[in-house]
């Protein structure tokens, strides 16, 4: 049984000196462009713990030193050599536009907190009705995707590429993932902070970089 | 201009907690899906939840703090 990491460029340099997931040697194969890295095991069921999260992670951000990477989703395995094969095969044009999307770039994580307000009760409604509280919460609803969208618009025109998803929790306003230049992460903090300031409502909260988590799987603007 | 920063930004090396939680959701719902087998148990998608509750909780206590 193979345990997936991460797709990348196929690339002269050795793998980096890292173990894999219960100290297995990395390995990698590739076809069509698209290289693969894997750990070899008879059986392997990993939890999502903390340093089983870790050593993903890092395998995947040392591969990103020096080479485009696309981070595959945490307790992935396939059977073998074969099955891996043949999927790069049947989906190498795709990997490779998305390696050739994310090269050189890295993902910044924006959330935007918030403290949504009480809904209103609509005024032509009895107060206390159960309508009058619907109505209050769907204006809610929709004055926090209108906030979402404007925040994300302005974000998003200073990355490559943008991913978003809104009211993930009602204090979580927006979780939005940005694509910028490895050297243009700076520039897109900056430009974060002039959103914040001019949106005193909500608080923002950038990680990062982080390798393309978010890009790696082809989702159209938006999902 | 002001020189305060309105945006806290943690580097994923350090912050512990804020990055795990934003480590988990990365890892776990976003990445290359292959056709593979996923081996995240279903008792393990609540955890998921709780993660994204606890990052929400543990943000604002860090601004409190600041």
């Amino acid at each position: 049984m193979l345990y997936v990491y991460a797709l990348a460029e196929p690339y002269e340099a050795a793998l980096p000196a890292r173990r894999g997931h219960r100290d297995a040697p990395l390995r990698q194969v590739s076809r069509d462009g698209v290289t693969a890295v894997f750990s070899r095991h008879r059986q392997i069921e990993l939890p999502p713990e903390e340093r089983h999260l870790w050593r993903h992670e890092r395998i995947t951000e040392a591969l990103m030193a020096d080479r485009a990477v696309l981070p595959v989703r945490f307790g992935t395995t396939v059977a073998d050599e074969a099955a891996l094969l043949s999927m790069l095969t049947t989906r190498a044009e795709e990997f490779r536009e998305l390696l050739a999307l994310v090269r050189g770039r890295v993902e910044i994580g924006v959330r935007a907190l918030w403290t949504p307000e009480e809904p209103q009760t609509a005024e032509v409604e009895p107060a206390g009705s159960g309508r009058a509280y619907l109505l209050g919460t769907l204006s809610v609803r929709h004055a926090a995707a209108r906030l979402a969208d404007t925040l994300h618009a302005a974000l998003a025109e200073h990355a490559v590429s943008a991913r978003r998803r809104v009211l993930v929790t009602p204090r979580l306003l927006l979780s939005g993932a940005y694509l910028v230049d490895r050297d243009g992460v700076d520039r897109f903090l900056a430009s974060a902070d002039v959103v914040a300031a001019a949106h005193g409502e909500v608080e923002l909260v950038c990680t990062g970089p982080w390798p393309p988590h978010s890009f790696a799987a082809g989702t159209p603007e938006g999902r | 201009m002001s020189t305060a920063s309105h945006v806290s930004y943690r580097p994923a090396a350090g912050s512990r907690d804020v990055t795990l939680l934003e480590l988990l959701d990365r890892l776990v719902d976003n990445g290359v899906v292959l056709h593979g087998d996923i081996t995240l148990a279903v008792a393990d998608i609540d955890l998921i939840y709780v993660g994204l509750r606890a990052i929400i909780s543990s943000v604002s206590s860090l601004e409190e703090r600041e």
